[in-house]
């Protein structure tokens, strides 16, 4: 055998050993199972009937198989539960979170949202929530408005689905278009688009445009776009194996540069696609997460067993974590109340953390969380 | 069959089994929250054929083509933006960041190669199966197995080459999880 193929050995069992835990793949999938064949029978009858479905805020669209939506009363959970393994802690996160189609606010208050397909993500944002759900089955991402009194209408659907950092506009992608509009109440207005192809969509708001990835290889993003519509400008990014991160507060971009000897982290500078600066900083990799605070100060940078904190303001000089995690990942994390945040472990638990390190908070839902951001 | 039987075997399966299908998803689209969709989808479905599938082998081997035949189709990675928590291949020591940088720069390769070609290389060389069972998995001849494994092993040679990187003459050959 030779001796790239025993290096592939070698690579592939590398790759999987620290496999995540499933969380109840057997009960989603029954679940599943039930939904889709719930769905067959329905489109078996559908044949003979058709539906009128009225509007109004009351009554949302058919999705998935679920029935219309009416207004979902608000409940309150528990306080606290003992867990499986004997730990007692609080049934309620520090922060508000999504959780199995849920969303928990910190005094225990829950708006189910039972009706809509699975969601994915959520925001806060006034007195409103923007949910996004994702159907895999139709590989369909829609964005809702959800009241505090759990009435949900539908804003827009695509292929891929991004939302400003202040919630006031949304872009998504469509078969052949990508389209940015303005979210005004429960509608969208405003709306402007730009000549796309299947799996291309927008990936985030960044300084005044929208992050666009499409594929030219055919196995995933590895080309980034900048559109800017107000400007009616579009920049073609190259094509790079770098990864891109995300948005950086001040407007930038933060990308990975994992074609150097070690992964480093760049700024990029969104408009010509230019590099700004560079930080080699430990422990990233091209799957890293990162987080920077709304407030420009610090960065969390999210590994598979570690989360690193970094202060921005001396990283690009002097790339050592101000604060460093190690004994447990994150499956998601936000920014709250200016420079504390909240971070998910995978199994459901929530902690509320100083940049100083102290934990303000902890909680769990005993299910795998998002923690919502307030978007302003 | 009862409803309540077929859960609890599929139960049992899912318990036993899911771990290993999950690593699997996980080589064929390089991304673990889209190998859980993947797995997801995969057992759905398996779950929906559960009644005429029969024995425990034919399940997992069904359950493995419905994965393979996914993840193939499942071309989408998602924007790191969106992905919360991956794990990395591996985390050495000191005096393996040579390895580890060459077995990095594998990895990255064989995630951007053609899906079939991927899934050939996942099947042959993490699940250890012959040519034959690889074709029967992936619903092709054993003549295009061959063709797609050589393609795939020259474009990785060629990519490494230009990089500079030969695998290591000592490669270790790492266990397999369980």
């Amino acid at each position: 055998m030779g001796q790239l193929e025993d290096e592939l050995r070698a690579t592939f069992a590398a790759a999987v050993r620290a496999t995540p835990a499933l969380e109840n793949a057997a009960g989603r999938s029954i679940t599943r199972a039930a939904e889709v064949r719930r769905r067959r029978t329905a489109s078996a009858a559908i044949v003979a009937m058709i539906a009128l479905v009225v509007g109004g805020a009351a009554a949302v669209a058919v999705r998935d198989g679920a029935p219309g939506k009416g207004p979902a009363s608000t409940t309150t959970r528990p306080m606290s539960t003992t867990f499986a393994n004997g730990l007692n802690t609080a049934a309620v996160p520090p922060v508000t979170v999504l959780s199995a189609n849920e969303i928990i606010l910190p005094d225990g208050q829950t708006v189910s949202l039972a009706t809509l397909p699975p969601a994915r993500r959520a925001y806060r944002t006034g007195q409103v929530w923007l949910v996004e759900t994702w159907i895999s089955q139709t590989r369909v991402f829609a964005l809702w408005r959800v009241t505090m009194t759990g009435e949900a209408r539908q804003l827009v659907e695509g292929r891929r689905i991004a939302v400003s950092s202040d919630g006031s506009q949304v872009a998504w992608s469509l078969d052949d278009s990508v389209q940015v509009g303005r979210i005004t109440g429960d509608t969208v207005t405003a709306v402007k688009q730009t000549p796309g192809t299947a799996g291309f969509g927008p990936l985030a708001f960044v300084a005044g445009g929208v992050l666009l990835g499409r594929t030219q290889t055919g196995v995933g993003i590895d080309t980034y776009d900048m559109w800017f519509p107000s400007r009616g400008v579009y920049t073609v990014g190259p094509r790079r194996n770098e990864t891109t991160f995300g948005p950086n507060a001040d407007g930038t971009l933060l990308y990975g540069l994992d074609d150097s000897a070690v992964p480093c982290l760049a700024e990029i500078d969104p408009e010509k696609f230019r590099t700004v600066r560079t930080a080699c900083v430990p422990g990233i990799t091209s799957e890293s997460t990162v987080y920077p605070s709304p407030d420009g100060h610090w960065l969390l940078i999210v590994g598979s067993d570690r989360v690193d904190l970094y202060d921005l303001t001396t990283m690009w000089t002097r790339p050592e974590p101000a604060r460093s995690w190690t004994d447990g990942t994150a499956t998601s994390v936000v920014w709250v109340e200016g420079q504390t945040f909240a971070a998910a472990a995978p199994s459901g638990l929530v902690t509320k953390v100083a940049p100083n390190g102290v934990q303000l908070g902890f909680g769990a839902t005993g299910s795998p969380v998002f923690v919502i951001p307030r978007l302003s | 069959m009862a409803d309540g039987s077929v859960e609890a075997e599929f139960r049992q399966f899912v318990a036993a089994r899911s771990g290993a299908l999950l690593r699997t998803a996980y080589l064929l689209v390089g991304d673990w929250s889209h190998a859980e969709d993947v797995l997801q989808t995969a057992l759905t479905k398996t779950y929906l054929a559960w009644r005429r599938l029969g024995e425990i082998e034919a399940v997992e081997a069904y359950a493995r083509k419905v994965l393979v035949t996914t993840a193939t189709s499942w071309w989408r990675r998602r924007w790191h933006g969106e992905r919360p928590t991956l794990v990395l291949p591996d985390r050495a020591g000191p005096d393996r960041i040579s390895e580890q940088i060459e077995r990095q720069a594998l990895w990255r390769h064989v995630r951007v190669l053609p899906p079939r070609q991927r899934a050939v290389l996942v099947l042959r060389f993490y699940e250890d199966l012959t040519e034959a069972a690889t074709a029967r998995v992936l619903g092709v001849s054993v003549g295009t197995v061959k063709s797609q494994c050589a393609r795939a092993l020259s474009t990785l040679r060629t990519r490494l080459a230009q990089e500079g990187v030969e695998p290591a003459a000592s490669a270790t050959v790492m266990e397999k999880g369980a």
